[in-house]
């Protein structure tokens, strides 16, 4: 029997999109399915209310390869990427801190707490630009095996162990606390003041059901360094338009390049025989065989629910069991009548122009995490904002804004359980706004429309199961080698053609795109399609 | 064979000592109390000491089997645990490691520095063989996760998880929740045998009675102000009264910082020394509770862990975590022979409303109320309480620690309690150290005293 797509790829998100550009312009025929009405999966655009844009989940560009950007022509096909050029922490007691990239502003800003703190602080962003540009290929590749007597696995196991060498023994072992750390211990080995270490803290715990002390976050700080080495390519920042211009720009370079793509396409099962996925059955019956099926989809969902769990190694259903989603957080998507002045920095200025943190101390994340602990959401929240319309005007009417804010912690597994999340939602947007109100007064009567989104709603709308953002918490036990599950975590799975591509396979979550590159990257090398 | 100089008369120093005159030094003990035992007077579990380091020190001792760690909430103790499938089940999964860990705490920890010989990876890598794929993939992944996690995944019910999570997380800063804190139950399961029959008192008085058949000269009640050096080299320490001792080497089994810091003065430190010690953790989370009663409590279970669930030890951190006050402290209970010494786990050394005559009082109010439920009450009322900030100044356990250093993955084997310090000696000739602050790390082993004076 003769196939008509070399592979079919489950889910039109965005690495599902980037792997479907990447085959297809190795010239394989591809099909794209997503069951929504629009693609991006979670990295979508959507005008929910008249006139205001939002980006309904994901809100940044965070370390969108540029080899991705590239190789698929990105900006040919509509991307642009605005930088992100401050993050702007307010207090409560109307004190503010502003960090960007204009060192001498930054030292001042600093100094205004500690001057100890502003003197170690480029001092700390050399360090960890040299841990960057370490790490920076262990995202860009795929992740060996480090049990494995296999040429290639030991090949790449020794260079690896060679650059860690070459780091030498300061760095090295700055390295190696950095990814077992607390996020917070970690800073406080450099810095003095709580005000700085809380929002630097808070990039540890984006999407984790763990708080700014728990040891393992500290790893992620280091996401921001790497993106100042990918350098001009920006990745970091806003796309024009929304998250959902990636995802937009990613769909026309595959098509471009000849991959077929179906919206209002669900898949409903993958069809496995004798251990060998065929292809698969969608919601509405429909059946498409392929050479390989690529799922875009979080792992435990891909295989428990599109695969069956009769289809599968008893050992690999125990492990997708034990794999922890555990979502955590929420987003609030407001549209404003006008702008919501800061009482600590009133104005348009450059503070509004990058992300902004809600983290005054980190004693608030931790209160904030132990009401998770306990299973409900935090009273006060860790929020991490950007004012899409500031930076692109046409995101929302003239004089009027979007405001998009990330909420955390919003944990899935409510004391009363998941389905009690409809009827909290409100009051879990209450909490935000008010919480919000604290630093920006007027902002209460300028809302003109309130999106909440819960962890339910998450996975209810964008098959992120349990809520997760990451497809899966990104904690040490989870990651590298064991991601999805040790002993599948370069993509293939124990089902033969089928393959995974999602932010649930190395490197993880965030648009990077970078799952989706390496899943494709393997499966030209192994011949598979 | 030179003159050594063992600062610290607690079960390391002691060992320490025992080490060096076996070896032909000429040593003197110096401790700042009045007696001899250091922490031997505020621990009480012998579970995890080493059999290899008793044998080593000679010591008379007899083994017992060790009393099994029971559990109990306001309603009464209960059953045990050790017979649950789950836990007989989760016990032999410990055991694929525990080879592993025990041979790794028997020995200095690798060197993974730069100047170390290649030759010093064939351990390791032999090791690693041994253990295999599966049990090196699994350690991986079992490593980072929270006990509670880890023991969900066996089914230990919740009530019984706090009964075995609460005494491991003593050297911690963590609680059933905190990534990691499965390691820190694994390495103590994997280090508990039999206990000594006895208890710590008779551990105690082994050691004590072992010094006094040596040469080693004693000094009680000497407090090192200073440890001297001359072109890099220890010369001996300057004592309290001012009197000099000589010496060739000088072993501190007081912790790493009270010892980098405190004693070494900072001219003498290596460039960048003084940071690298500092930021070692060292946050005490426990007050210790002790009491003489009549009558036994808990229906005379000698181990006990007063907690409902691993709820109530997580919350217990968070107290210690936000530096309140703890309103339900998890207990663990150690009752030998009508002593009780009780481990009162969420209380911080650096609690906000500082420690004070009334802040110990309210503690130790809220302590014996909660035992008062299991025995005669009456019993508790000449119950003493050493807050976090009494054992810093009575013992001189940095940030009232009680193993001079948290137990976590990047201060535990070659990372305690900094790579450069890992194999005892320090970057000062002649000085050693060889308190609880270093390897091995997850439980009291009585390993580091020895393995210190084998590295001189």
């Amino acid at each position: 029997m003769t196939s008509k797509y070399d592979a079919i790829i489950v889910g039109g998100g965005h690495n599902g999109l980037v792997c479907a550009a990447y085959l297809a312009k190795a010239g394989r025929k591809v099909l794209v399915l997503e069951k929504r009405h629009i693609l991006g999966g979670a990295a979508c655009s959507e005008e929910v209310y008249p006139g205001f844009t939002y980006s309904v989940c994901s809100y940044v560009v965070s370390l969108l390869r540029p080899q991705i950007i590239r190789d698929l022509q990105l900006p040919r096909f509509g991307l642009h990427v605005l930088p992100l050029e401050s993050t702007f922490s307010p207090y409560p007691d109307g004190r503010s801190l502003m960090r960007s990239a204009d060192p001498a502003a930054t030292r001042r800003e600093i100094a205004s707490f500690s001057a100890r703190d502003a003197d170690v602080y480029p001092i700390f962003g050399k360090a960890m630009g040299q841990l960057a540009r370490f790490t920076k290929p262990v995202i860009d590749e795929r992740a060996p095996d480090p049990m494995s007597w296999r040429p290639r696995e030991l090949m790449q196991l020794l260079r690896m162990g060679k650059q860690f060498r070459d780091l030498g023994d300061d760095l090295g072992l700055l390295q190696y606390k950095l990814t077992t750390m607390s996020a917070v211990d970690f800073l406080a080995e450099w810095f003095e003041t709580d005000e700085l270490i809380a929002p630097m803290s808070c990039s540890g715990i984006i999407g984790t059901m763990l708080g700014v002390k728990s040891p393992g976050t500290a790893y992620v700080l280091l996401h921001h360094y790497m993106g100042e080495i990918d350098g001009s390519s920006r990745a970091w920042g806003f796309a024009r338009g929304g998250t959902g211009a990636i995802s937009m720009a990613i769909a026309r370079s595959a098509e471009h390049f000849g991959a077929e793509i179906r919206t209002n396409a669900g898949v409903a099962q993958i069809k496995v025989r004798s251990g060998a996925a065929q292809g698969v059955v969608l919601e509405d019956g429909t059946e498409l065989d392929a050479k390989v099926v690529i799922s875009g989809a979080e792992p435990r969902l891909t295989f428990l629910k599109l695969v069956g769990e009769s289809e599968l190694p008893t050992e690999f259903v125990t492990q997708l069991k034990r794999y922890k989603l555990r979502g955590s957080s929420g987003k609030v998507n407001l549209a404003l009548d006008r702008f919501p002045d800061f009482a600590s920095r009133p104005g348009i200025g450059m503070h509004v122009r990058g992300d902004i943190s809600i983290a005054p101390n980190t004693d608030y994340l931790e209160r904030a995490y132990d009401d998770a602990k306990y299973g409900d959401f935090s009273k006060r929240p860790f929020m991490n904002i950007v004012f899409p319309s500031v930076m692109d005007p046409d995101m929302a009417p003239e004089g009027k804004h979007v405001m998009s804010i990330f909420v955390q912690y919003a944990p899935y597994h409510l004391k009363e359980g998941p389905a009690h999340w409809p009827e909290k939602r409100e009051a879990f947007g209450d909490a935000v706004v008010d919480t919000l109100a604290e630093y920006c007064p007027t902002l209460k009567d300028s809302i003109l429309h309130r999106q909440v989104l819960t962890p339910w709603d998450l996975e209810q709308e964008f098959g992120l199961t349990e809520g997760n953002i990451f497809h899966g918490e990104l904690s040490l036990d989870q990651l590298l080698f064991q991601r999805p599950t040790s002993g599948w975590a370069q993509y293939k799975t124990p089902i033969r053609k089928l393959w995974l591509c999602g932010s649930g396979a190395h490197p993880g979550g965030g648009v990077m795109g970078a799952p989706g590159q390496l899943a494709a990257k393997e499966i030209l090398l192994g011949g598979a399609c | 064979m030179g003159t050594a100089l063992v600062i610290g008369g607690g079960p390391n120093g002691i060992a320490c000592a025992l080490t060096l005159a076996e070896r032909g030094h000429a040593v003197t003990l110096v401790e700042a109390r009045s007696e001899l035992g250091g922490r031997t007077h505020v621990l009480a579990d012998t579970r995890t000491v080493q059999p290899w380091a008793v044998r080593s020190l000679g010591l008379p001792l007899e083994w017992s089997a060790s009393p099994e760690w029971i559990g109990a909430d306001d309603s009464g103790v209960r059953a045990s645990i050790e017979g649950l499938p789950s836990v007989v089940a989760w016990r032999k999964e410990v055991e694929r490691f525990g080879g592993l860990i025990r041979t790794l705490s028997a020995r200095a920890a690798p060197n993974i520095r730069s100047d170390a010989a290649w030759t010093s990876l064939v351990g390791p890598a032999v090791q690693a063989l041994k253990l295999g794929r599966a049990n090196g993939l699994e350690l991986a992944r079992v490593g980072p996760l929270c006990a509670e996690d880890w023991l969900d995944e066996w089914s230990v019910p919740r009530d019984a998880q706090a009964t075995l999570v609460a005494p491991a997380l003593t050297g911690t800063w963590m609680g059933p929740k905190s990534p990691t804190s499965a390691l820190a139950v694994l390495f103590y399961a994997a280090l508990s045998g039999r206990s000594i029959a006895g208890g710590m008192s008779a551990l105690h008085g082994a050691l004590i009675e072992r010094l006094e058949g040596t040469a080693v000269s004693v000094r009680k009640g000497a407090a090192v102000t200073r440890i001297d050096i001359a072109d890099g080299r220890v010369t001996g320490v300057t004592l309290a009264d001012g009197t000099n001792v000589m010496a060739d080497v000088v072993v501190s089994t007081v912790g790493p910082k009270a010892t980098l810091l405190g004693l070494v003065p900072p001219r003498d430190l290596p460039v960048g020394m003084d940071q690298t010690v500092q930021n070692i953790r060292t946050r005490g989370i426990i007050a210790v509770f002790r009491a003489t009663v009549t009558s036994p409590f808990f229906g005379g279970a000698e181990r006990v862990v007063l907690a409902e669930d691993t709820v109530a030890v997580e919350r217990a951190f968070d107290d210690a975590k936000h530096r309140r006050m703890p309103v339900r402290p998890t207990l663990v209970v150690h009752q030998d022979r009508g002593e009780l010494v009780v481990h009162v786990h969420g209380a911080a050394r650096d609690l906000d409303a500082g420690w004070s005559v009334d802040t110990a009082e309210a503690l130790r109010a809220t302590v014996v109320e909660a035992l008062a439920a299991h025995g005669d009450a009456g019993a508790l009322a000449s119950g003493t309480l050493l807050t976090p900030a009494d054992l810093e100044r009575e013992y001189g356990l940095e940030g009232g620690h009680l193993f001079h250093g948290e137990f976590a993955i990047d201060q535990f084997l070659s990372f305690r309690p900094h790579p450069s310090l890992t194999q005892y000696r320090t970057a000062i000739e002649g000085l050693v150290l060889g308190g609880a602050g270093m390897h091995p790390a997850g439980g009291f082993t009585l390993a580091q005293g020895i393995l210190a004076a084998q590295s001189v």
